[in-house]
């Protein structure tokens, strides 16, 4: 059962990379530079690239019903974000002044995928239905904020839910493949780290910023003939 | 024997972590974090822990601790520095005062050296504690350079990552080296830690 899954898993995370490949390559001049921006949204913003990351990894050890359930707890809002980007950012205004502070969002993205994988066995599973769901929510709702909102918007927020959910279905095929006894110890550490940052982006917005302290800027020494030069 | 070796071993490592402490309590700080450096994003993060011999020495020392005591504390040890390092870097980025913070990083090289070149190992909870003091200090070092980054989210990031894979990198060196002679080289590598931490401690 889990060989079958996972076959199918990598099977599913290949056709996504060949299906976003070729998007990238052939998409008309017209589209590109949406297709591309959403695409690599991910790659470019790793406070929300490593979360989703996490997340598909935490998802590798989930089985059967659990798996399922993760998925369409991470797709389903995620769309549905993305779809009704302007509906849905009206309609959760909260969600959306708390992902507009930035390092506040990324740090629950982190700490929800963190817990994740930290989590013990027994609380494991619902740990990961919720952070998924968690994940794909405040995901479509920041799409929608980078999204460039002229007519051809949705060029950019398809591109870039298609990109998180490649994202997490690869990780999540490569590590059913991969994984061995060493994951037992990589699985917590990964998750600490997540946490960790978590706790420190979460502080972020409450600290006063510094500013950086600019070596002191030495006068030029006047050139050797300077007093020639002088009335 | 063998017990009466390990035996020792265990009261060596209670008394050095007895000392190190009280050096710790009577140190002056070194000052070699000033927190007023510009830091960048996510590069300075991650270069913060490696370029510091004092940190990587440390987060090594963890890594390997962790891998000669066996069994859990393999991943419990690696686990709890990182977490209890951000409650130390969010007193480093409140500027919460931390004494002596450069002696407590020097500290931690010694006493995490000795505990390793004494193959000591305690419960697994006194070993989380002690892991766990030595994180606010290297926290605090880190956090205090935080607020003035351009991106205070990519350092964040950077630091905690690379902290994290200089652990597992500890992990692999303890597992490894734990099976040549019996564990001394590993021992040894704990000693010329904890001779480092002397050094930086001194300087």
């Amino acid at each position: 059962m889990g060989r079958i899954l996972a076959d199918r898993m990598t099977s599913l995370a290949t056709a996504l990379l060949v299906v976003g490949l070729m998007t990238w390559v052939a998409a008309p001049e017209a589209l590109s530079f949406h297709v591309r921006s959403g695409l690599s949204l991910f790659v470019w913003s790793y406070g929300l690239g490593i979360p989703v990351v996490a997340l598909g990894l935490a998802m590798a050890e989930a089985e059967g019903a659990a798996l399922a359930f993760a998925l369409a707890a991470f797709i389903v809002p995620l769309v549905m974000a993305v779809e009704y980007s302007e509906g849905f950012l009206l309609a959760h205004q909260n969600l959306l002044a708390l992902t507009l502070k930035g390092p506040v969002a990324e740090a629950i993205l982190s700490a929800a995928a963190g817990l994740a994988l930290l989590s013990p066995g027994w609380l494991r599973p619902r740990a990961l239905i919720l952070a998924a769901a968690l994940q794909g929510l405040m995901l479509g709702v920041a799409i929608g904020l980078y999204s460039p909102g002229d007519e051809i918007a949705h060029w950019f927020t398809r591109s870039a839910a298609f990109a998180a959910i490649t994202a997490v279905v690869c990780c999540l095929a490569v590590l059913r493949v991969a994984r061995g006894p060493w994951w037992t110890i990589a699985r917590p550490i990964l998750g600490s780290w997540l946490v960790a940052a978590s706790v420190l982006l979460a502080a972020l917005p409450f600290v006063p910023k510094k500013q950086p302290v600019a070596a002191p800027v030495e006068a030029p020494a006047p050139p050797a003939d300077a007093q020639m030069h002088q009335p | 024997m063998a017990s009466i070796a390990s035996k020792a071993s265990s009261h060596l490592a209670e008394a050095s972590a007895l000392v190190a402490c009280l050096i710790l309590i009577s140190a002056t700080p070194a000052d070699a974090h000033t927190g007023t450096g510009v830091a960048g994003g996510l590069k300075s993060g991650v270069l913060h822990p490696v370029l510091g011999l004092d940190h990587l020495l440390a987060m090594l020392a963890v890594g390997i601790w962790g891998a000669q005591m066996g069994g859990r504390t393999v991943w419990t040890l690696p686990v709890t520095f990182p977490i209890v390092m951000a409650v130390g870097g969010v007193m480093g980025m409140m500027d919460l005062p931390l004494p002596n913070v450069e002696a407590g990083i020097a500290m931690s090289m010694i006493v995490l050296g000795l505990a390793i070149a004494a193959a000591w190992k305690p419960a697994e909870g006194i070993a989380l504690l002690i892991v766990a003091a030595f994180a606010i200090f290297h926290g605090h070092a880190h956090g205090a350079e935080l607020p003035s980054a351009a991106d205070p989210a990519a350092y964040a990031a950077g630091f905690v990552v690379a902290t994290g894979a200089i652990h597992v990198l500890g992990v692999g060196i303890g597992l490894v080296l734990g099976r040549i002679l019996d564990g001394m080289l590993s021992r040894a590598l704990g000693a010329a830690i904890a001779l480092m931490g002397v050094y930086f401690l001194a300087t």
